[in-house]
């Protein structure tokens, strides 16, 4: 038997997800430990709010593929891509083990960032071969698009998903 | 079944080709009882395949005229039925029943020739009187008969807003002796008040489809949708026949592209309908490995039975031997370990599981476990990036929570939403691994 670090239900080894709960039961390759501290989903920011409170605390990228959840600060350059081992310039994100490749991510794919006033966030597609798509929206390469909390991102063919967490 | 073609592993002369992903690297030697998941990749073996040389299709459309159907609904089934009559070649066959408790024959099989004379025989259906599906179904499977199957893509297709009377049994009879013989049935629902896990039943013999129709105006399209997959087949009556070792036990089988739909497992044997020319068939399979001794290989043996235009219709079979562990007991799976597409189906099986159980509770009157299911739901959604889902049942567990009791529809729109968008996912991963 297996514990399900979410829910405590015990499940019978080999599932890949618990029956009871809905939680990913194996630690994917590159994957830290999460899931236990899932946070509630972010409600979308109030009216007025998006553009005037630049309090960002952190962004959350889900990668639905593979189930990763990562966390980082805003306030710098988070670049998208996928590499093999031992290649330089590893992208921060690196979606090589999110299927990158099948799903036609490019090297260097794109750039989340902070806007030009330092007020809001933006990404950035980096002439990537297979385009990105901020909610269905094709995005014309090089060019800053604001980005906000629940938004759907995809790189070629690869979903991700961003949640944008204001500070108390 | 006879003349068939025997062969194994992959050969050029088979029509069509199978790939597995499965979750072996997950297994441990054990004395207990593991789950271990196949996901079965079911395409045409020539990539540029079209349905040029598809087989011509025998239809017959199941009209319910119980009372309830009266004003738009019958209205728009009749043109949705009228449409598909214009759509349909002169190669095709159709025919045309409406029942209540009894069945009328309105369009005999026909090939479709003076589509306007066979568009006026519908302005007869009149709606009155109860629901009893058997009935039609029963005619239906008459009708459909009257050609040569072997020449033909059989389907029934079941249009209802209701609850069928005490014959459901006779239903699901009616069902399994029709996949026998190659006919399809698939089943939609219109409205809130028919039996979803009924339809999933009858459609679940032949690799069928269910749909929910919330609207009336939506029956044209779903209706639309269904005719030009069934004309699309590449081939049909596929059957996957799987010869388990000792130690290997299957729980329940899935159909997760080109639709989401669970199949009935007998005797290790699942019908799973057809395989478009451009979607690719993808089965999950789940099964329970007891005991694994240390360094034992497993395989999975299994026939796929097909027909296709070019088999002179008597079928082909396929026979395949997927290796889980190596004769050291070590996994098959070159790569990652879990690959993205079995990851997805599992995870869209366990989102279908989620929904069901959130659901049943709901049905059950249990509103606290329900909305804390709902909330759990809403969760996985929005981790599996499926917003719109995610705010319909945040919704809805906010309606449960202020004492609003949900309804049958609330249910059925994001059941029939989830399957719609899982499938669409999944599916996009395996054509982009097909093109490799």
């Amino acid at each position: 038997m297996i514990t399900c670090r979410e829910c405590g239900h015990e499940e019978i080894e080999g599932m890949i997800f618990c029956t009871m709960c809905g939680a990913s039961l194996i630690e994917l390759e590159g994957q830290q430990a999460v899931l236990e501290d899932a946070p509630e989903p972010e409600p979308p920011p109030l009216m007025g709010q998006t553009e005037s409170s630049p309090e960002w605390e952190e962004i959350i990228i889900i990668l639905p593929t593979s189930g990763r959840r990562l966390h980082f600060k805003p306030g710098r350059e988070i670049y998208i891509g996928r590499s093999v081992d031992g290649t330089p310039n590893q992208p921060e994100v690196n979606l090589e083990i999110d299927g990158g490749n099948e799903l036609g991510v490019s090297r260097s794919h794109a750039v989340i960032r902070p806007d030009e006033q330092g007020v809001g966030i933006v990404i950035v597609d980096l002439n990537s071969t297979n385009g990105t798509l901020l909610n269905q929206f094709k995005l014309p390469p090089e060019l800053p698009y604001p980005i906000k909390n629940g938004d759907e991102i995809q790189f070629g063919n690869l979903l991700m998903h961003v949640f944008l967490k204001q500070s108390a | 079944m006879s003349d068939i073609t025997t062969t194994i592993g992959k050969t050029h002369d088979q029509h069509i080709r199978a790939s597995f992903l499965d979750s072996g690297s997950q297994l441990k030697p054990k004395d207990t009882t593991q789950i271990l998941y196949l996901l079965a990749d079911i395409r045409p073996a020539d990539r540029t395949a079209k349905s040029a040389n598809a087989l011509p299709l025998n239809i017959s459309l199941v009209i319910d005229r119980s009372t309830s159907m009266k004003g738009e609904r019958i209205n728009r089934v009749k043109a949705a039925a009228g449409h598909i009559i214009e759509k349909l070649s002169s190669r095709d066959h159709i025919s045309i029943v409406s029942f209540s408790d009894r069945a009328e024959i309105i369009v005999p099989s026909t090939q479709p020739e003076s589509t306007r004379e066979l568009i006026s025989q519908l302005n007869s259906i009149i709606p009155s009187g109860g629901t009893e599906i058997f009935q039609g179904l029963a005619a239906a499977y008459r009708e459909v008969r009257k050609v040569p199957l072997n020449q033909y893509v059989n389907h029934i297709i079941l249009l209802t807003d209701g609850h069928t009377y005490g014959d459901s049994n006779l239903c699901l009879d009616l069902a399994e002796k029709a996949a026998q013989l190659g006919i399809g049935i698939s089943g939609f629902g219109i409205g809130d008040e028919w039996n979803d896990s009924f339809l999933d039943s009858l459609v679940s013999m032949s690799g069928g489809q269910s749909g929910y129709i919330q609207e009336p105006e939506q029956i044209l399209h779903l209706l639309r949708q269904r005719i030009q997959s069934l004309g699309s087949v590449y081939a049909h009556n596929t059957r996957i026949q799987f010869d388990l070792p000792q130690n290997l036990k299957i729980r329940n089988v899935f159909k997760m592209t080109p639709f989401f739909q669970p199949l009935k497992l007998q005797e290790n044997k699942v019908f799973a309908g057809a395989i478009e020319g451009r979607t690719p068939l993808g089965i999950l399979v789940e099964a329970e490995v007891e005991s694994l001794s240390a360094g034992a290989a497993l395989s999975v043996p299994m026939q796929i039975y097909t027909e296709t235009p070019s088999t002179d219709s008597s079928g082909q079979v396929m026979r395949v031997v997927h290796d889980v562990l190596q004769a050291d007991g070590v996994s098959a799976n070159t790569g990652s370990p879990m690959p993205p597409a079995l990851m997805q189906a599992v995870r869209m099986l366990n989102l279908h599981r989620l929904n069901e159980n959130a659901w049943k509770e709901v049905e059950e009157g249990n509103s606290n476990t329900a909305a804390q299911r709902l909330d759990l739901l809403t969760r996985r959604f929005e981790e599996a990036g499926l917003n719109q889902l995610a705010n319909n049942v945040r919704h809805n567990t906010r309606m449960l929570k202020a004492g609003t009791k949900l309804s049958t529809g609330n249910r059925m729109e994001v059941k029939y939403g989830t399957r719609l968008q899982l499938t669409s996912t999944l599916q996009s991963t395996l054509e982009q691994e097909g093109q490799e």
